[in-house]
């Protein structure tokens, strides 16, 4: 059984006077895929932005790797390993897509690891082919279609060598021949080993992608379990549907 | 195929600019060439900064000044070399836009860029309250010359831009520029890449001021002479220089500096209305041609591949 | 002594409170830092010395011509090449534009008027005591107008229609357009106010403060601090920076020098951002 490898105690976020995220604990296991499902407004993306150093959490604390990192910032928590996309895509629109992926190569945990001009160059060009972006090196990034700017802020976030990856709705947008390759991006990923949050509202690979679930609404956390345990909680679905939808729940 | 045609131009440019002493005997022109080729390193340091990061520096005279009356400074004290009052000014301006950059970096664009407004208004009014010091409304005269001759002092400038701008240039090309335009498309992202981008703000915004300083200082020694009518009242005009020739890739700039500069002494008969037709000039090029007159050649090919066959 | 400090303190904080004010709601609500907003209290105040002086208008007609032209300026700005500017996503187009704009203005100006100093004369001829003071008519008049002007601002942002799809587009700029609210007409009605109550300042401090040509920049720098050390989005923290400052600045004059008042404000800022960026009642916008 693999360890626990993110942890998050209690974690709060507060607006004013509203919670985006409530007391959320929750436990990665180390090599899952951890789907996290919920409505608009559930606090999902605001939980990333927290663990991604972005916010700094009113109240609670969360580890990783048995090491509380609660108050790092982006820079660093990037550097330990731990890595995201976002929902609307963020590129390098002045960049070329072979730039973008050079970016994070520049950053001190992987300069080390990538001694000169000729190791970044190769490490590029095998992520660039593993990704399925490798025609469009040296083109910018603007201008490019929405599915390849997803596979290109995919092949960013690799490019940190995390072993963490949150993943903020990385099929939004795409029609369903631009989802497949993603996917098995996705799944390759994994595959070695790593440990993947993601949020999605595509439901169909949402399910075929995710081991486990956890369920929020309104900055709290309402279910967790399997894939079909979640499907059938009437909780979950009075989240999506509203109160009372529960009672047309069928498998 | 552009970018070789420009790199020759550039060849060319530089060799007439190393030749023209000797084929023209011609004392004026080498004068306000030289003062073109001071402002083209002004603009091109403007450029490094605020071109690359796209915060806009509306205050790069007052790291002029530090340079400027450095000199003025250091020569009522004693006698040195000129380079020694530009290496002085360098180091000195590097560390004023550095403690500047600390707290100031942290202010979103538009509120960076009204800090440096304040912080060189601030500056001109040190300057005034000073002026036993540094001359105040006046200036100060009797600073050493360059060398003793015209053609002496054009080289030396010549010198120094070429060296200048070839750094700024090359720096940018690096990785370096590329982590700059990179915190310029999205900061938060290149964050979220592992980089310290405080860092790379601050370095660039010390490397910029730096150079402005020196320059600052190569002005003074030109002249003989520094005052605010010499570093203040080209603040906004070295703005115009790097957007009119165009931002992001240092070159485009310092030749803006060098066309605008040049213009400046055709058009000087107008008087006042010099000023109001730089001014017309750049919001004209900021809402028509908005990449100056010189980016276009480093400016990428949009793809024509799209992506995904369905699209 | 100490009265004079306070009174002074006073009618210069309710200057910078009234330009401050108007700066903070263009970027509150259309997003803008506008750099043209210092232009606004200097057109206005050379508009007015044009009727008065040279078109024979009574004053107070110049006077409210002047703010209303100018506030038709701050649309005009608005509406046509900051939209436009805005809308090419180029930001630091934007602030280089309207920098541009406000030195055109000014050599615009001294092409016109020359650089001589002018002033109004004054709106009242008496002197008030305040707290053992005396204070000239005009800069009392100047302080009553300011304070008046703010209240009427808070009211009608409370409490009219207009005034509450104001707050609301300040907000949620999206939000608020789904709801149906015309943001277009709100950053206009916006831009007029903003605008007007810059030229109001003008207007009002011109028989006792010089008309110049460079007056724009003190006019851009001092709104510009006191809403950061204020608080982005607090029009309360706007209020209470600007009486601060007032009183350092005054500090600073009375005990050291008048030439480093204005290094007051930056300092300020500077310690603002060392300490609390967000300022002092600030609200972090995400």
């Amino acid at each position: 059984m693999n360890d626990v490898i993110l942890k998050t105690i209690d974690l709060t976020k507060r607006f004013g006077g509203l919670a985006a995220v409530d007391k959320v604990s929750i436990e990665v296991i180390e090599g899952e895929i951890l789907g996290i499902l919920g409505p608009n407004g559930a606090g999902k993306t605001t939980l990333f932005n927290i663990l991604s150093g972005y916010f700094r959490p009113t109240e609670g604390t969360f580890t990783y790797k048995g090491r509380d990192i609660t108050k790092l910032s982006s820079e660093k928590v990037a550097s330990l390993g731990i890595v995201r996309t976002y929902q609307i895509v963020r590129l390098f629109d002045k960049l070329t897509v072979h730039e973008n992926l050079l970016i994070p190569c520049l950053s001190a945990r992987m300069s080390a690891k990538l001694k000169d001009k000729k190791d970044r160059e190769n490490y590029i060009e095998n992520l660039a082919e593993e990704v399925g972006i490798s025609e469009f090196l040296d083109l910018p990034t603007q201008g490019l279609s929405h599915g390849v700017r997803k596979l290109v802020e995919f092949g960013r976030a690799l490019a940190n060598d995390p072993d963490v990856l949150l993943l903020d709705e990385p099929f939004s947008g795409l029609n369903p021949v631009e989802v497949e390759p993603l996917a098995n991006v996705i799944r390759n990923f994994h595959k070695k080993g790593n440990t993947i949050l993601i949020i999605e509202h595509k439901l169909r690979e949402f399910m075929k992608l995710v081991e486990r679930v956890v369920a929020m609404d309104r900055g709290k956390i309402i279910a967790s379990g399997s894939v079909k345990e979640i499907s059938e909680n009437p909780l979950v679905v009075e989240a999506y549907l509203g109160k009372g939808a529960s009672r047309f729940v069928g498998t | 195929m552009r970018r070789k045609i420009f790199a020759l131009f550039m060849i060319g440019l530089v060799v007439l600019l190393l030749l023209l002493p000797v084929v023209r005997d011609d004392l004026y022109l080498l004068t306000i060439l030289s003062i073109a080729l001071c402002y083209s390193v002004l603009a091109a340091s403007w450029d490094f900064f605020s071109g690359y990061t796209g915060r806009e520096n509306f205050g790069i005279s007052a790291f002029v000044a530090v340079g400027g009356y450095l000199v003025g400074l250091v020569t009522s004290s004693f006698n040195a070399p000129p380079i020694l009052s530009i290496l002085m000014g360098f180091i000195l301006a590097g560390i004023v836009g550095f403690l500047i950059g600390l707290p100031t970096l942290r202010l979103r664009g538009p509120y960076f860029a009204l800090a440096t407004l304040a912080l060189v208004t601030i500056a001109e009014n040190l300057v005034l309250a000073f002026a036993r010091v540094t001359g105040g409304e006046d200036g100060l005269y009797g600073l050493p010359y360059l060398t003793v001759t015209i053609e002496g002092s054009y080289y030396y400038v010549l010198i120094f831009a070429i060296i200048s701008i070839a750094i700024l240039f090359l720096i940018g090309r690096s990785n370096f520029g590329l982590i700059l335009k990179a915190i310029n498309s999205d900061e938060e992202a290149t964050r979220s890449s592992g980089i310290r981008v405080t860092k790379y703000k601050l370095l660039s915004l010390s490397l910029s001021a730096a150079f402005a300083g020196a320059t600052g200082a190569l002005l003074a020694h030109f002249y003989g002479y520094i005052g605010r009518d010499v570093v203040f009242q080209s603040n906004l005009l070295i703005i115009i220089m790097a957007t009119v020739g165009g931002t992001g890739f240092v070159l485009p700039a310092a030749l803006g500096g060098i066309t605008i500069s040049l213009l400046t002494e055709y058009i000087r008969a107008f008087g006042e209305l010099k000023n109001l037709t730089y001014t017309a000039l750049l919001m004209v090029m900021i809402l028509f041609v908005p990449g100056g007159l010189f980016s276009f050649v480093f400016a990428k090919k949009a793809s024509r591949k799209r992506g995904v066959p369905n699209e | 002594m100490f009265s004079s400090l306070i009174v002074n303190s006073f009618l210069n904080g309710s200057i910078y409170m009234l330009l401050a004010v108007g700066f903070s709601l263009t970027f509150g609500v259309a997003g803008v830092v506008n750099l043209y907003h210092g232009a606004y209290y200097m057109v206005a105040a050379y508009l007015a010395y044009a009727m008065f002086y040279i078109w024979s208008f009574p004053i107070w007609l110049a006077s409210i011509l002047s703010v209303f032209i100018v506030g038709a300026l701050g649309v005009f700005m608005m509406r046509v090449p900051l939209a436009y500017l805005k809308n090419t996503k180029k930001e630091s187009s934007l602030l280089i534009f309207t920098l541009g704009a406000s030195y055109f203005t000014e050599y615009l100006l001294r092409l016109i008027f020359g650089a001589r100093h002018y002033s109004l004369p004054s709106f009242f001829g008496q002197s008030v005591s305040v707290l053992g003071e005396t204070v000239p008519g005009s800069r009392a008049f100047a302080t009553i107008v300011s304070i008046v002007c703010v209240a009427l601002l808070i009211v009608f942002l409370k409490t009219s229609r207009m005034g509450k799809e104001i707050v609301a587009t300040s907000q949620d700029r999206l939000g608020s357009e789904s709801i149906g609210i015309n943001t277009t007409r709100v950053f206009s009605i916006t831009a007029f106010v903003a605008a007007a109550l810059a030229g109001i300042a003008g207007v009002a401090v011109s028989p006792f403060l010089a008309i110049s040509p460079g007056m724009w920049l003190p006019a851009l720098i001092k709104p510009f601090s006191i809403v950061i050390l204020g608080g982005l989005g607090s029009i309360w923290g706007t209020v209470i920076a600007a009486f601060l400052m007032g009183f350092g600045e005054t500090l600073v004059a009375t005990y050291w020098s008048p030439n480093f008042s204005e290094i007051v404000f930056l300092v300020a800022v500077i310690l603002v951002l060392i300490i609390k960026p967000a300022g002092l009642l600030g609200v972090k916008k995400t």
